[in-house]
């Protein structure tokens, strides 16, 4: 990670908010203790990005 | 079967330092364009190949998305033969037309030469007739057409006499029908931009804006240096405020062409797009300058400085709520129209080439790239042969750049003739990718986007 915007986020990485998105990411995986594949990326960025267009609105404001 | 870690896989650097997981990294496999988020001890059993002590189901897993392959497998091959196979089943037929010769604007890296010249409506069969063979040939379920510039909108009668042809064609061989546009936006009024949708099969359109009016009109200016960014910033503000457009959603995408000169545009306009609340209306993307048959890429930037600042661009707009797409790059099996066997690029000449670059530019007039004219060339052939056609070939057996190139399965080598040109055509995603899956897993846990009051108050600062 060369980026500087990017060491600032993942900075944020290191208080609190890991803790709970690391909970949160494993909370979502059936048998946790056992897999070491915490997340597939993939299909989480999918179904955000499906999300997103979704949300365009239907009607102009 | 002995397995090892496929070739075509990159694993970020660590990230976090919970005390409950532990670190994570995210894994990305190139051969399938999928990528999961790891725990540090799976990493340790990858880098040191204990896949004895990896678990069923994340081995069956890493198995799918090929992060981890036989280890007599040759993986060159295997991208390789699959790009083939998807170049030869494709059931879309793509042929891209450019209806005129002519463009308002000067822009000062455009390699082509614009005249006046309009595509001949005696040159409408002869189009047809060669997509007519083409379906003798093999049975699309597609009919694609883009119209492409210099400015398609200057040849709008042309766009409007041909489309009804080709829609009557597709359908005459039950293919579907589609159009995209690709325009600089001066004449895509609102009138306009209802016709193309409403009556003329436009499902896509692109715009240029190299930057906020500043940087745009210093560059992207009509031939006699006028401005131009406020016309079509206006454009585009009258139809994303159309009922017919939120209806439609037809996707509008804004393309910024960047090099040294205006790269400081670039976060003014996706800023002020933001303001007018086009963020949830329009897709944007930064695209490096090359060259056009001209010395254009001599005033880009480098590809790492462009691919620090992409990132950059990236979490501005994920953080004004744009649509973020590509930071997990697809697969790309069919790097553009120039390796197919089959789509054609046809100009107001009646000039045929596979690749979207050389028309009207002088110095590719009397190139191999030009495959015939419609004049004289027989709808079932063409004059010369095509180029490039075997560049898959060439990657597998030459050992180029792209035969060792860990990327190559999301980037099919970006662009043949930029490499037989000697311009490395490498995209930012080589020199950034681990930048950006970190991004992704940001994104995913809604570390990169502000809250609506933290939007507002960016947006009343512009």
């Amino acid at each position: 990670m060369k980026n500087k915007k990017i060491l600032a986020l993942a900075g944020r990485l290191e208080e609190e908010d890991v803790r709970k998105l690391t909970d949160a990411a494993s909370s979502t995986v059936s048998d946790a203790g056992k897999n070491e594949i915490i997340q597939d990326l993939s299909a989480d960025l999918w179904k955000l990005e499906t999300q997103k267009k979704a949300n365009v609105p239907s009607q102009k404001n | 079967m002995r397995f090892i870690r496929s070739y075509y896989s990159l694993v970020t650097d660590s990230l976090g330092n919970s005390s409950g997981e532990g670190p994570v990294r995210v894994l990305y496999s190139t051969r399938t364009g999928k990528a999961v988020t790891i725990k540090e001890s799976l990493h340790k059993k990858m880098e040191s190949g204990d896949f004895d002590d990896i678990g069923p189901a994340d081995l069956q897993r890493l198995l799918e998305i090929e992060a981890i392959v036989p280890a007599d497998e040759n993986e060159l091959e295997t991208v390789i033969n699959r790009n083939l196979s998807e170049l030869e089943d494709s059931d879309t037929l793509s042929f891209i037309i450019q209806p005129t010769a002519n463009c308002q604007l000067g822009c000062d890296y455009c390699g082509q030469l614009h005249t006046k010249k309009q595509i001949d409506p005696s040159f409408y069969s002869n189009i047809l007739a060669r997509i007519e063979e083409k379906f003798k040939i093999q049975k699309y379920k597609n009919l694609r057409i883009s119209w492409f510039g210099s400015e398609p909108l200057m040849g709008w009668r042309n766009i409007q006499e041909l489309t009804p042809l080709l829609r009557s064609l597709a359908a005459r061989h039950q293919a579907s029908y589609g159009a995209a546009i690709v325009t600089n936006g001066l004449s895509l009024k609102p009138g306009i931009f209802e016709s193309l949708v409403n009556e003329f099969g436009i499902d896509a359109i692109e715009i240029t804006l190299d930057g906020s009016a500043f940087w745009h009109d210093k560059r992207r200016h009509t031939k006699e240096g006028g401005a131009t960014f406020d016309l079509i910033f206006r454009n585009l503000l009258e139809i994303c405020a159309l009922d017919s457009f939120a209806g439609r959603r037809i996707p509008i995408s804004i393309r910024c062409n960047v090099d040294a000169r205006n790269q400081e545009g670039v976060l003014p306009l996706i800023r002020q797009l933001a303001a007018h609340g086009l963020q949830r209306r329009i897709s944007f993307y930064p695209c490096p300058i090359h060259s056009w048959g001209n010395d254009a890429h001599t005033l880009s930037l480098t590809k790492e400085a462009y691919a620090d600042l992409e990132i950059g661009w990236i979490i501005e707009m994920a953080a004004l709520g744009f649509p973020v797409t590509g930071l997990i790059p697809g697969l790309k099996k069919s790097v553009c129209i120039a390796v197919t066997k089959d789509a054609e690029v046809i100009d107001a000449n009646g000039n045929i080439f596979n690749c979207t670059e050389v028309p009207y530019v002088p110095v590719y007039e009397n190139s191999g790239y030009v495959l015939g004219n419609l004049r004289d060339t027989p709808p079932a052939g063409i004059s010369n042969p095509r180029v490039f056609q075997d560049w898959n070939t060439k990657v597998l057996t030459d050992n180029n750049t792209c035969s060792t190139c860990r990327m190559l399965p999301v980037c099919g080598g970006m662009c043949p003739k930029s490499w037989e040109e000697n311009l490395p055509a490498c995209p930012s995603n080589k020199f950034n990718i681990k930048d950006k899956l970190v991004l992704a897993y940001l994104y995913t846990r809604g570390m990169l986007t502000t809250t609506e009051e933290e939007s507002i108050l960016v947006n009343q600062e512009i």
